[in-house]
């Protein structure tokens, strides 16, 4: 069963995500969290959670520094950002501390459930003005990818570099999937610079953007 | 003499703060003035001397005049602290005294001039002096007429003396001079009085100035303050004001989907679209009011201008033309250093706003070239915005048509495209005629246009620049003739590159220059049948798990089977730099 962690200190946009979630998935289990240190512990008391959504702006710890904070904790807990500042330096900064992916909270009711959706399903989910740069509509649309619901597209990956690109995205460091993957860290950065190569980027932000644009779905444990 | 000194102060009721600076100022005045007029009373005597000298003799005129001009010369020195006003104001009554009493002793030496001289003058010599004196006296009032009583003082040694003087001598005329001299004294102590009063109020007048200067001031920094402090409130505020509109949006688009009869969906829909237009007015606020902070800033980057004419077509024809307006759009071939964001808000009100007030005919987005800027057009045939409107549209919750538009927004739409335009440093022209239409011109000025007009309207990717500053690099290749030509791209990139023939020749070079490598790049086969792999497991071996990248000139079967499978990338020689650098980038993102 499916779980999901919502992390906002506005109790009305906890109530709404939960409805969505709910659209999308009757059993899913949802917990809250209304500050960073509730967050931490929600975290320590279940460790099943599929997902985390986070606000970036809460009382307590920049929210930021909270993701990292996860990110370090429980790197395999692929976190999604939930905000209203939709500025691309936003984004990026968030996917560069290991952000799977990002929502606007101007989206509409619709948008916000596809997001939800690509999310749990494991894609990553990005505003489309991130992802294709300015000439998409707005920050607030989402992308919605062609490639087959559920597989990733083919990008001429060995199966284990796949394992680190799921990794990668889930925002995992070099140690973390070593560990997570049982591999030397030779092994992992190579794989790493692999991937960076496939995609043709030069950062961990890039990596998730493009991971969007191709639709590419993180692996792993299953939602 | 302590009484002397307030007795100024006095004529304008009790001393305030502002009394008492403008008493030390006026001492100040004074004082300066004084030591001016030292000039004066050197004229003087040097018009008594030839006057004197024949008939008194030397030694009786030098006496006198060395006194007086001694006297004064010692005041000066004693004085000499207080040219500087702050010393003046450390101790006021005491300079005053100091001065006052100096002066007088001064002024009693100096008067003494007929008294000794008259004996020996003849009649019309001893009018002379009294004339000298006489305006000695006068002039004296430039500075210490302020001061009425100690002038009075001053006015009455120079006369009892001089009328002394005048009662040794047998004149016959003795008592009318005696009175003309009194009522000379008088008239000038008298006259004294009120240009102390001039003086006193227009110092007067200058310190209420500088007050008000003052409290002015004070007052225009407290507005603005407050006026920041508000935005401030207002950019903080709205934060936390839209979370429950935001939750607003999806809950009523939730109900929308629940809606189980049609009037209920109906209902719902109209939530959905008051909350929609309440979250673009509390957007439009919020920019604002971060605009007016400061808090909003331009994340410049090259993108293509064409591309974003595009974009705006796409999103503006269909909403023209179910207006029945025409849309026309034209875009350049330019590509612009800009924040594609925000010049894309600015244009995007324009066309809303184009759209928004024409009933027929067209709206037109066109570019134009300049010699010195690019310039973005938008045009409409509008009913035109009078001349005394043209500065006033830009003010926020402006709206030239008197608010008939006012379901479709808050007049917010140009007071934000003028901010904007500030903050990119662009320019907009308005030009307009009632009843034919409007134009509004971005002027985009030359130096946010980019050189590299290359690849047409595709984006340049973002994030290119991986700085490898100071990145060490180990890059081990036995072809002496590329050390150089690599050796001299490195140091272009700033990285620290150890260049080497082997692998014992890279080790020492890292040993003796104590640095760690951070990356390895290593041509295949070297010398004495080592290859590059040897080379990268030994680094690796020594400096933990290091990116590595094989290069090579070998295309052969053998070497191409070699390297198959390999777990590092492979370059070819030449190595290209854009390749290089590209792989360096992810070595170091990969770390």
């Amino acid at each position: 069963m499916a779980k999901l962690l919502i992390c906002d200190d506005h109790p009305p946009i906890r109530t709404a995500v939960t409805y969505v979630a709910r659209e999308i998935n009757r059993d899913i289990k949802i917990i809250e969290a209304g500050d960073a240190s509730e967050a931490l512990a929600m975290m320590e008391q279940n460790q099943d959670v599929d997902l985390i959504l986070l606000d970036l702006y809460m009382p307590g710890m920049s929210g930021l520094d909270l993701l990292s904070d996860l990110k370090q904790k429980f790197p395999a807990t692929p976190v999604v950002v939930l905000s209203s500042d939709e500025t691309r330096a936003a984004v990026v900064d968030a996917l560069q501390r290991g952000a799977t992916g990002y929502i606007c909270k101007s989206s509409s009711t619709d948008l916000l459930a596809k997001f939800l959706e690509h999310a749990l399903n494991g894609r990553v989910a990005l505003p489309t003005a991130v992802v294709y740069g300015p000439g998409a509509e707005s920050p607030g649309d989402a992308y919605s990818p062609t490639g087959a619901r559920g597989s990733s597209p083919d990008i001429g990956l060995t199966p284990r570099q796949i394992d680190v690109l799921g990794c990668l995205l889930r925002g995992m460091s070099t140690k973390q999937i070593c560990r997570e993957l049982g591999l030397s860290e030779g092994t992992v950065k190579s794989h790493t610079v692999a991937i960076f190569r496939a995609l043709n980027v030069t950062s961990r932000a890039q990596v998730v953007i493009e991971a969007s644009r191709r639709g590419v779905t993180i692996g792993g444990r299953q939602i | 003499m302590s009484e002397v000194t307030s007795s100024a102060a006095a004529l304008v009721g009790l001393p305030s703060q502002r009394e008492t600076r403008s008493r030390i100022h006026r001492l100040h005045f004074v004082i300066q003035q004084a030591s001016r007029n030292v000039l004066g009373v050197v004229v003087a005597v040097a018009f008594v001397g030839p006057v004197v000298v024949p008939m008194a003799g030397w030694l009786r005129f030098s006496a006198w005049a060395g006194l007086t001009l001694g006297g004064l010369g010692l005041r000066a020195i004693l004085l000499r602290p207080v040219t500087k006003i702050e010393v003046l104001e450390k101790d006021a009554d005491r300079w005053a005294r100091l001065f006052f009493g100096s002066t007088l002793v001064c002024g009693l030496i100096g008067a003494s001039g007929p008294l000794l001289f008259f004996p020996s003058l003849s009649a019309v010599e001893q009018m002379f002096l009294t004339m000298i004196f006489c305006c000695w006296v006068t002039a004296f009032m430039t500075s210490a007429g302020v001061y009425t009583r100690f002038y009075t003082g001053y006015v009455f040694i120079f006369i009892v003396q001089l009328i002394l003087a005048w009662l040794t001598t047998d004149n016959p005329h003795v008592v009318a001079i005696t009175v003309m001299l009194a009522i000379y004294g008088a008239i000038i102590s008298r006259f004294s009085l009120s240009f102390a009063k001039q003086v006193v109020a227009g110092v007067e007048i200058r310190f209420q100035n500088e007050e008000l200067i003052h409290e002015l001031d004070a007052a225009r920094r407290t507005a603005e303050a407050a006026n920041h402090a508000k935005s401030r409130l207002l950019a903080v505020a709205s934060h936390d004001l839209r979370q429950p509109l935001h939750a607003l949006t999806i809950l009523s688009g939730l109900l929308r989907r629940y809606a189980t009869s049609e009037k209920v969906g109906e209902v719902a829909q109209q939530i959905v679209r008051s909350v929609d237009s309440l979250e673009r007015l509390f957007s439009s606020l919020l920019d604002l009011s971060r605009l007016d902070v400061g808090a909003m800033q331009p994340e410049l980057r090259p993108v293509s201008l064409r591309a974003i004419v595009d974009q705006l077509s796409v999103e503006f024809r269909p909403r023209a033309g179910a207006k029945g307006l025409r849309f026309e759009a034209s875009g350049c071939e330019a590509m612009i250093v800009t924040d594609p964001m925000l010049l894309e808000r600015i244009l995007r009100n324009l066309i809303d706003n184009a759209i928004k007030y024409t009933e027929r005919g067209r709206v037109e987005l066109a570019c134009e070239q300049r010699s010195d800027a690019l310039v973005v057009r938008v045009a409409d045939t509008g009913p035109g915005i009078r001349p005394e409107d043209r500065e006033a549209i830009f003010k926020e919750f402006y709206q030239a048509s008197g608010g008939k538009h006012r379901e479709t927004g808050l007049g917010l739409g140009l007071a934000i495209v003028k901010r904007l335009t500030g903050l990119l440093e662009y320019t907009i022209e308005t030009e307009s005629e009632v009843g034919v239409g409007t134009a509004f011109r971005l002027v985009i000025p030359r130096r946010f246009i980019s050189a590299g007009a290359s690849e047409s309207g595709t984006e340049p990717r973002e994030g290119t620049g991986v700085a490898l500053e100071g990145f060490c690099i180990v890059y081990v290749d036995d072809d002496v003739q590329v050390h150089a030509a690599m050796s001299l791209l490195f140091r272009e990139w700033g990285c620290e590159a150890v260049i080497a023939s082997t692998l014992a020749q890279a080790q020492t070079q890292l040993r003796e220059r104590g640095i760690r490598p951070e990356a390895v790049l290593s041509d295949y086969s070297l010398t004495g049948n080592a290859t590059g792999f040897a080379v990268i497991e030994a680094l690796r071996q020594e400096y933990g798990a290091l990116p590595a990248a094989i290069i090579t000139g070998e295309t052969g079967p053998r070497a191409r089977e070699k390297l198959q499978g390999s777990e590092y990338p492979v370059l070819l020689k030449p190595v290209q730099p854009d390749e290089l650098r590209r792989l360096l980038e992810v070595f170091r993102s990969v770390g």
